[in-house]
């Protein structure tokens, strides 16, 4: 369970001005949970985002991960934390294969052996089973070739799906928390490419992983019958649990987002 | 037509030796520049620096094998200068390399007793058992022709290069390459996995520039002498080598998705690269031109690329 209590975070905005980009905002996230973040541009989701995986330090606020008593960073927990940003290229080698981007999951928290193989045959055995097992034989075939060559839809889910196996295949293994944040993950995709990504999310989400999501589209949030919370200025302005999610909820969602739950 | 045949051997057997003797440098670029994405004009110091550490210890009587090893060592200490004046004070890729091979211009000198020339003719270096050898070959053989062939040289050289092969197809394909080359293709994709980038740069450039200062070793002992200036446009050497080498394979249709196959085009490419010049000086250009042929014949290669894309690579 993550606890995340009266979170802040002040940015200062171009004119010196200062931008509350999270303005108390209070959320509790379980274990196995599939949170959707919505809200306009500037709500605070990707914010929210980066203090979770670490980049960022609240000014103000607890996040209690587990039962861990202290609201510590991220980088001092046993926790794992991977986070496929809004353009996932930028965390991306693109002349590099996709063995050699999983070796780089491996490699995560260790020195990298000058006088051990990089891409062993067992390694690449071991890499295709696994990508087999998540259900993507395309690109266990893929395993050599480098990820430019793959198209952008093929090359989003490899990406999402890397950083969903980290925990597997680096020290993070006996991480007590194992947590997958996507920004965007289905916006710069067409229709056939966000649906196999939505199904792989849906897969992981079934698989027990802990997943927050953040998107504008209300569509991806249905698609995924998940858990919607919704932001609007660095608050939490509403929080509707999957079970609650019908098909006259859509117009509901898109009120809340642009704040007119006055007027329902 | 026996005269032509000639001329065309010996062009064959001065441009491959030369070929062998540059061949570090290839791999120094390789390394630098396609592996690490850093363009490093230091191999214009540390190239000079290992021929003039190889010169100074072998008039002082040490054996070869020592100044090659020690010119690496030499090499990799300029390398690391490079290195820590980039990542420690920020100064770029470009302006690092040029610092320390202006450093590195007036520390050779005084490595070399302030001199700016050491010759090692009349002590015994790598190469001396092999032209021994080539020289009874000529007379055995072929003593009666107008020319003179180097096989022995030739092999001589040869195992050197099969060793630094070696040892670079093992690095660039160890953890330790991936990681290295993940820092060529995406700095800040390898800082947001949490690691530092600043100690592996400067271990890539330390390995670069061990190879540039053993190549200056190699060329020491082959050509006799160690001079202060024979770094000027030993970059634009090793570059041409790499750039025709894998436009040579791309075109052969030849994969260059390893390590092994890219060292493996630099080399072939640097020796081509050579065997031309040789041609060009066999034709009758003056040897001062051959800086100028060197930098013509870059820039066009680059420009007769098929695949004009940014100088980096994958395997």
């Amino acid at each position: 369970m993550i606890q995340i209590t009266d979170l802040r975070k002040t940015f200062s905005g171009q004119d010196g001005r200062a931008v509350a980009a999270l303005d108390g905002l209070s959320l509790t996230i379980n274990k196995g949970d599939l949170a959707v973040l919505m809200g306009p541009n500037g709500s605070g989701k990707t914010t929210l985002l980066r203090i979770l995986d670490g980049q960022l330090l609240p000014d103000a606020g607890r996040i209690v991960w587990g039962n861990s008593a202290a609201s510590l960073p991220v980088s001092r927990l046993k926790v794992s934390v991977a986070h496929v940003p809004q353009d996932p290229s930028a965390l991306a080698f693109p002349e590099m294969t996709l063995a050699e981007h999983l070796l780089w999951e491996e490699l995560n928290g260790r020195m990298p052996r000058f006088w051990r193989r990089g891409i062993t045959a067992r390694r690449l055995e071991k890499y295709r089973m696994l990508l087999e097992s998540y259900g993507v034989p395309a690109l266990a075939e893929a395993l050599p070739r480098p990820l430019n060559t793959l198209s952008a839809g093929w090359r989003q889910i490899f990406l999402v799906l890397v950083s969903a196996m980290r925990s597997e295949l680096s020290r993070d293994r006996d991480a007590s928390f194992d947590l997958l944040l996507l920004d965007e993950p289905t916006s710069a995709l067409d229709a056939e490419n966000s649906r196999l990504c939505l199904e792989l999310i849906k897969r992981l989400h079934g698989e027990g992983r802990t997943i927050v999501l953040a998107t504008h589209d209300p569509e991806v949030a249905l698609s995924l019958r998940a858990r919607i919370c919704i932001l609007r200025s660095g608050r939490l302005v509403a929080d509707i649990p999957a079970a609650e999610l019908r098909e006259d909820t859509l117009p509901r969602i898109r009120a809340l987002i642009a704040g007119l739950e006055a007027t329902l | 037509m026996a005269d032509l045949l000639l001329a065309i051997l010996g062009v064959l057997d001065s441009g491959v030796m030369q070929g062998l003797v540059f061949a570090g440098l290839a791999l120094s670029v390789v390394i630098s520049l396609l592996v690490l994405d850093f363009p490093d004009l230091s191999i214009e110091g540390t190239f000079p620096l290992g021929a003039a550490v190889a010169a100074v210890l072998l008039t002082s009587g040490e054996p070869p094998v020592v100044a090659l090893v020690a010119a690496g060592v030499a090499g990799a200490c300029g390398g690391l200068l490079t290195g820590a004046v980039h990542v420690r004070f920020g100064m770029s890729k470009l302006l690092s390399g040029i610092c320390t091979a202006a450093i590195f211009y007036t520390l050779n000198m005084w490595i070399m007793g302030g001199r700016g020339n050491l010759p090692v003719l009349d002590v015994g270096s790598y190469f001396t058992w092999a032209e021994a050898l080539d020289a009874s070959l000529k007379q055995r053989w072929y003593s009666s022709l107008n020319a003179f062939f180097h096989p022995a040289s030739i092999l001589a050289g040869l195992l050197v290069v099969i060793l630094l092969k070696g040892a670079s197809d093992f690095l660039l394909g160890s953890e330790l390459g991936v990681v290295l080359r993940g820092i060529g293709q995406n700095e800040v994709a390898v800082r947001q996995r949490g690691r530092r980038t600043g100690v592996y740069k400067v271990v890539g450039l330390a390995l670069s520039n061990a190879y540039a200062g053993i190549a200056g070793a190699v060329a020491a002992q082959y050509q006799g002498f160690s001079d202060v200036n024979m770094g000027i446009g030993v970059l634009v050497l090793g570059l041409a080598g790499v750039i025709l080498g894998q436009e040579l394979f791309a075109r052969l249709g030849i994969s260059l998705a390893s390590p092994q196959a890219t060292t493996l085009a630099a080399l072939v490419g640097v020796t081509l690269h050579q065997v031309i010049l040789a041609a060009a000086l066999r034709a009758g250009t003056p040897p001062t031109s051959l800086r100028l042929l060197a930098g013509v014949s870059l820039v066009a290669v680059m420009a007769l690329r098929r695949r004009r894309r940014a100088l980096t690579f994958s395997w």
